[in-house]
């Protein structure tokens, strides 16, 4: 956008300030990655190093190997993630799709009735309340059920129907279509980068919950990645207690494994949706 | 009622996700009632007797309440003057990158963290700064020091590690608004003679003022419950004096002692807060000439 393209001294001190930022974030994660990766002997060596000097998967076998351990909660964090994506998804797009409709009787109603709940909350414990007296409890509903809708995303997705053009629908109207097959058939096709980014915020969310896990799950079989992930690291629980045996491993390597293994599917899935940001996350958003 | 028969299959898809703020949004709303009973679980919200503002009463002769009124307020205005201009003034930088393949590589990265749980960031850092094994210990030695149990330094930490996390995908809003800033108007400025840094000022900032002003609302709106995630993962009982918040403070009491009336009661206290906040900022922002976000 800027006319000129000499690159000058204020070039400099922009790049180099977002370089150094960006470094900022980037070596702690490349570290975690180095450390669980590195061979026992090595690292013990010689552990500050950000170049790796050796190769191993140790740790990692050892995470996998522990079913009822790392295992097991991985697999409940990926059937938590997929089942509260899909019910998010089809509660949002639903309700997005038909509050588009700026001519829909008692739309601006509805829609308040929505927007109201973004700024005014019963707060956590009746909240709290209402999740046990639906029995909730030490079930996967208590994890995808009671946040499955972000009024956020609904937005999101309402403004991105909206903009899309009324002659797509009025062709397949004629076609004989009824609005439920024209949501379907027609608009769910074409409106790929809205569902990319957020199903990712939903999938990230539901990824990486350990609070609703931790007020409504009380078996240890049943816990996500991120519950167990904190019992080790943040609350230093052994890991015996946690139900993971470690012997003959590195704790400190072992637990890093562990945190990448919780990281894996964001830092391999958002690259891919990142380019449906700038796009979708408009916020003019909020207003109507 | 022929507008209704014939919209008759957009009413049916409504029907779920307004059932659903139904019962996940507004019941609890109704279960505010709690924070005026001796609520006891198997009566419920409907059948626990009334006992008027016994509970307020009680939580303002709480000094662990006012402890974590008064650290709310604090670190919100702490995290308001960084968290909340930061991400512009990244933006602002960002913006002046011509290399797109650069400039992009940035993005990926300084995004990035705000989709990695508080659970592994706290992690990641308590492993850091842990004084016998971690980073700090390396570069401190026998004077490495457990900066997490320090009160002092605990708000510094919060604020460090927030902006580490969520100062880059903050950019993401302004960028979106940069980009539809139309480079004519650019074009016009230079040959009026603007320089660059009058182009920040003059048409930049200018053209993403209305989403600053939006999102200070929004801010504002959200600021005493902001953080919870980040404070619960990061603190100890040592510094509960500078850390704890209204947020941790509520889930304590009410899951740890059980005490769930008084518990709600300080829940109420804070929407309330909240909402006023709210309401006196959109206010604010008519009365000086520009568009609220109601």
């Amino acid at each position: 956008m800027s006319i000129q393209n000499k690159f000058t001294w204020t070039d400099m001190f922009i790049y180099f300030v977002l370089a150094a930022g960006s470094l900022m974030i980037f070596i702690p994660l490349w570290r975690i990655l180095v450390i669980s990766f590195s061979a026992q002997e090595v690292y013990l060596l010689d552990n500050y190093n950000l170049i790796p000097k050796s190769f191993s998967l140790t740790e990692y076998k050892r995470a996998f190997g522990n079913i009822g351990g790392i295992a097991n909660a991985l697999f409940n964090t990926v059937k938590i993630t997929a089942l509260g994506t899909t019910i998010s998804m089809l509660l949002t797009s639903l309700g997005a799709y038909a509050l588009s409709k700026s001519d829909l009787p008692g739309r601006n109603m509805m829609f308040r009735f929505l927007i109201f709940t973004m700024f005014f909350s019963g707060g956590l414990v009746p909240f709290y309340v209402l999740v046990r007296n639906l029995d909730f409890i030490d079930t996967i509903w208590s994890l995808v059920l009671p946040t499955a809708v972000s009024t956020y995303n609904l937005i999101i997705m309402k403004n991105y129907f909206a903009s899309l053009p009324p002659s797509l629908e009025e062709a397949a109207k004629i076609d004989g279509y009824n609005d439920i097959q024209i949501l379907f058939k027609i608009i769910i096709p074409i409106s790929a980068p809205v569902f990319a980014a957020v199903s990712l915020f939903y999938g990230v969310a539901l990824w990486n919950d350990y609070f609703l896990a931790t007020l409504f799950i009380n078996s240890n079989e049943l816990f996500p990645l991120q519950v167990i992930l904190r019992q080790m690291i943040i609350q230093d629980m052994v890991t015996a207690e946690v139900g993971i045996s470690t012997t003959g491993s590195n704790m400190e390597q072992f637990k890093m494994a562990c945190i990448v293994i919780g990281m894996v599917p964001v830092l391999v899935i958002y690259p891919f949706v990142q380019k449906y940001f700038t796009k979708g996350i408009m916020l003019g958003a909020v207003k109507e | 009622m022929k507008q209704i028969a014939k919209n008759k299959y957009f009413y049916f898809m409504l029907i779920p996700v307004l059932i659903w703020y139904a019962v996940f949004c507004y019941v609890p709303m109704y279960g505010i009632v709690m924070a005026f009973q001796d609520f006891t679980m198997s009566k419920g919200f409907f059948h626990s007797p009334f006992v008027g503002l016994k509970h307020f009463q009680a939580l303002f002769a709480e000094e662990d309440f006012w402890r974590a009124f008064w650290n709310t307020i604090i670190i919100a205005l702490y995290r308001l003057a960084t968290a909340f201009p930061i991400p512009i003034i990244i933006a602002l930088l960002l913006n002046e990158v011509r290399h797109l393949k650069f400039r992009k590589s940035l993005q990926t990265i300084i995004y990035l963290p705000h989709f990695i749980s508080w659970v592994i960031v706290a992690s990641i850092f308590i492993t850091f700064l842990n004084p016998e094994s971690g980073l700090i210990a390396a570069i401190f030695k026998d004077d490495a020091q457990d900066i997490l149990t320090r009160p002092d330094l605990f708000r510094h930490v919060l604020i460090l590690t927030d902006l580490w996390k969520e100062a880059g995908f903050g950019t993401v809003i302004y960028i979106a608004a940069m980009a539809g800033i139309s480079s004519e108007q650019y074009e016009a400025a230079t040959i009026d003679g603007a320089g660059r840094w009058a182009l920040v000022r003059h048409v930049t900032l200018p053209g993403i003022s209305g989403v600053i002003l939006i999102m200070f609302i929004l801010t504002i709106g959200k600021i005493l419950g902001w953080g919870f995630d980040q404070v619960y993962n990061f603190y100890n009982p040592l510094v509960y004096s500078t850390g704890d918040i209204l947020d941790t403070y509520i889930f304590r009491t009410a899951l740890s002692d059980s005490k769930f009336s008084f518990a709600a009661a300080a829940g109420i206290l804070k929407s309330l807060i909240c909402v006023v906040l709210l309401v006196g900022a959109n206010r604010m922002a008519k009365a000086l000439g520009r568009e609220g976000i109601y």
